[in-house]
């Protein structure tokens, strides 16, 4: 997990390997970039390079320190992230998981009051800052106001503008870009070993963000409910509206998947459109999918893929309002009626 | 790695340092024991980074390596095995450890020995060595008066002082404090001055019950190391400085009482039973060889004890929290003891008769007459 090993955000690795190799290493870092870019990545490449015993420009990621920091067990370089319920101390019982609690603030203040235990630093990484609540905040703000030596923070956010101003104007801002889908298409293809055809669609649906790519390459789960999905919209043109109901429930069985389902389904009606203004496969996001596209994108009219695409749009907004998945399918495959354009019947 | 040892070696060992895993930790090595082959010993060790135990076992080493195992899983297991020789033997590569005794076999998923937090060597020879009758006493009388505020982490600890052939205690958590010094067999080889957390105190303690000799102290880099016979104790040290504690011990005093430490003891309990407000306020005021002693909280009741008492000096009235007073008057050993009072707002000091080591100030509280 060495700074060699972050995909292309050469700007925030610049940036990091300058304050370590110049020594000036400020007191705390905020990464702000979208989920799945490498913040992750490059906060503990820092913690890394910050510990190496041989260290040379990079962390060597072979030495005690290197291997601890990866194994999570480097007494040092302390990860809070309650999404993945990494904690500094066992959570209390009303602890849900959404925010980041008081308690753990209050319990990394106790350990920075501490000297690193074995390494050079101590490194405390933040993942999803902004669920901190208020109190939490304030309660990180007091030590970020006076930061011992030795210790740095990292900070790891999507956004500077959900975190209090007086926290943000307290760490050096280092921003982490959305990578270009080529970008992402060669490191899955060079670093993960995956098949370049796979990795051309994992790229285009990753939306700019690595980790994406990656949890859609690591779950065939993710892969067969795409080719499910993609194998069912055409079936569902002008069929028998009980069809359509049946569809729609047995897809809100899956709601964990629901919402990237949907973008999907977003870039498949995307994919008929692009094809009947250029057949040109290089445009396309489905690319393993090309055939199937030449055979539909001529049976639709632009503005049936354009109230297609507005309704898989207004399917989304309501699951992010909460609205019961089984309905909100329902309507959009309900809207599935009109019959494709005249021009493509024989 | 594959050793032989007896099974009431390893069953004390574990139980020893099964006590520094800590059961708050979320680092899942620190819920393991560390088990490493020494030449003919096994070294076992536990830490929660705060403060870690290492002890050495008899053993007979086949084949040397070094292991983490799950601290409770495997404390469990030793505590059950029949009274014999236990065999644990490690796989060439991974992390299984298969634990034998008599015809019971384990099969244990352990963590690399790689992963196990350093714990500091002593790498130089000891400061000090205190008796361990004398710190346990130490550390009893003062650990008390620590402080369980964590913003103000350098008062959580103890400070403890080495200084020629003297060894000093001293807890304070702002509202009173507790100092006692000792005198050490051989004067220290360099003076020190350290804050640890009082947690590694009550542990060094009960380490310490029923051990006869000396404790020997090291320091290393943020760390101090405690050696007894058959164990070790490393902690880490709290970041000082320590408040400046020696202007807070009041130098005259206006008035001086001597007083059975029994007595007094009975009287603040009782006293302080209707002392009920946040403060727990209980009044004294000595004169003509009585001390009155009294409390009042408005919903509930009052109540005033008399006890003898000789004083020295003007009488000076003056409150104190009740909880103050009893903590120290619970750890005095001597039969009387002289409370020294300088004012109504300045703190007293309180004395073990005959025993100049001990001292314990603790601050008035503040009353509407």
């Amino acid at each position: 997990m060495a700074f060699r090993d972050v995909v292309n955000q050469d700007h925030a690795v610049m940036l990091l390997r300058a304050a370590a190799r110049s020594g000036k290493v400020g007191h705390a870092y905020l990464l702000v970039g979208p989920a799945g870019v490498g913040r992750r990545a490059l906060a503990l490449a820092f913690a890394q390079l910050l510990n190496c015993a041989r260290a040379d420009g990079d962390a060597c990621g072979d030495c005690v320190s290197c291997r601890k920091i990866v194994s999570g067990s480097h007494p040092d370089v302390r990860i809070l992230d309650v999404a993945r319920g990494q904690y500094l101390e066992a959570p209390g019982k009303e602890h849900r998981g959404k925010e980041i609690p008081v308690d753990q603030i209050r319990a990394l203040r106790r350990e920075a009051a501490f000297p690193p235990y074995e390494g050079k630093w101590k490194v405390f990484v933040i993942a999803d800052a902004e669920r901190m609540n208020p109190s939490s905040a304030n309660s990180l703000l007091k030590i970020l106001e006076e930061p011992p030596a030795r210790v740095v923070f990292l900070l790891v956010a999507e956004s500077s503008v959900a975190l209090p101003p007086t926290v943000v104007s307290r760490c050096q801002l280092v921003r982490c870009a959305f990578l270009r889908a080529d970008q992402i298409e060669r490191a899955l293809v060079d670093r993960w070993q995956i098949a370049p055809d796979r990795a051309r669609v994992l790229a285009v649906l990753a939306d700019g963000r690595l980790g994406r790519a990656l949890e859609w390459a690591a779950s065939e789960e993710r892969l067969e409910a795409r080719d499910r999905l993609l194998d069912l919209l055409p079936t569902l043109e002008g069929s028998d509206p009980l069809t359509r109901l049946d569809a729609a429930e047995a897809l809100s069985r899956q709601p964990d998947l629901l919402p990237e389902l949907l973008d999907l389904a977003v870039l498949w009606y995307r994919d008929l459109l692009v094809w009947k203004q250029l057949p040109e496969p290089a445009l396309l996001t489905n690319r393993d999918r090309q055939t199937q596209i030449e055979a539909l994108a001529p049976r639709f009219s632009e503005t049936t893929l354009g109230a297609r695409i507005e309704a898989v749009e207004a399917a989304k907004e309501s699951l992010r309002r909460n609205v019961n998945a089984r309905l909100a399918l329902e309507k959009l495959f309900l809207s599935f009626q009109d019959a494709p354009a005249p021009a493509t019947s024989p | 790695m594959q050793f032989t040892c007896a099974h009431e070696h390893l069953n004390k060992a574990v139980g020893l340092v099964g006590r520094a895993v800590s059961t708050r930790a979320t680092m899942p090595i620190l819920a393991n024991i560390l088990l490493e082959t020494r030449k003919d010993a096994v070294k076992l060790a536990a830490t929660d980074l705060d403060h870690g135990v290492q002890t050495e076992i008899p053993a007979k080493v086949k084949r040397g390596g070094a292991i983490t195992l799950p601290a409770r899983l495997f404390a469990e297991i030793v505590a059950n095995l029949p009274q014999a020789q236990v065999q644990l033997r490690g796989a060439e590569s991974g992390t299984e450890v298969e634990v034998q005794c008599e015809n019971v076999t384990y099969d244990l998923v352990g963590l690399p020995a790689s992963d196990f937090p350093l714990m500091p060597e002593p790498d130089a020879a000891p400061v000090a060595a205190i008796d361990a009758g004398l710190l346990r006493t130490m550390v009893r009388q003062t650990a008390f008066a620590v402080s369980t505020d964590e913003t103000r982490v350098f008062l959580t600890g103890l400070y403890l002082v080495l200084d020629g052939k003297e060894v000093r205690l001293v807890a304070t958590d702002g509202g009173r404090l507790a100092l006692r010094t000792g005198t050490l067999g051989k004067p220290a080889t360099q003076k020190v001055g350290v804050i640890v957390p009082a947690k590694t105190m009550h542990e060094l303690t009960r380490a310490l019950t029923g051990v006869e000799g000396e404790v020997e102290v090291a320091l290393a880099e943020n760390q101090v190391l405690f050696t007894m016979p058959g164990a070790r104790l490393v902690s880490r040290l709290i970041p000082g400085p320590f408040p400046n504690y020696q202007q807070v011990i009041p130098q005259g005093h206006k008035q001086r009482l001597i007083v059975g430490t029994e007595r007094l003891l009975a009287a603040v309990r009782r006293v302080a039973i209707t002392a009920r407000d946040s403060a727990n306020v209980v009044r004294l005021q000595a004169a003509d060889e009585v001390l009155t002693l009294a409390s009042n909280t408005p919903e509930y009741g009052r109540s005033e004890e008399k006890i003898p008492v000789r004083t020295e000096g003007e009488t000076v009235a003056t409150a104190f929290n009740a909880r103050y007073l009893l903590d120290c008057l619970q750890v005095v050993e001597s039969d009387e003891l002289t409370l020294e009072l300088t004012g109504p707002l300045s703190p007293g000091a309180l004395r073990p008769a005959g025993q100049p080591e001990y001292t314990y100030v603790l601050a008035p509280v503040r009353v509407a007459t």
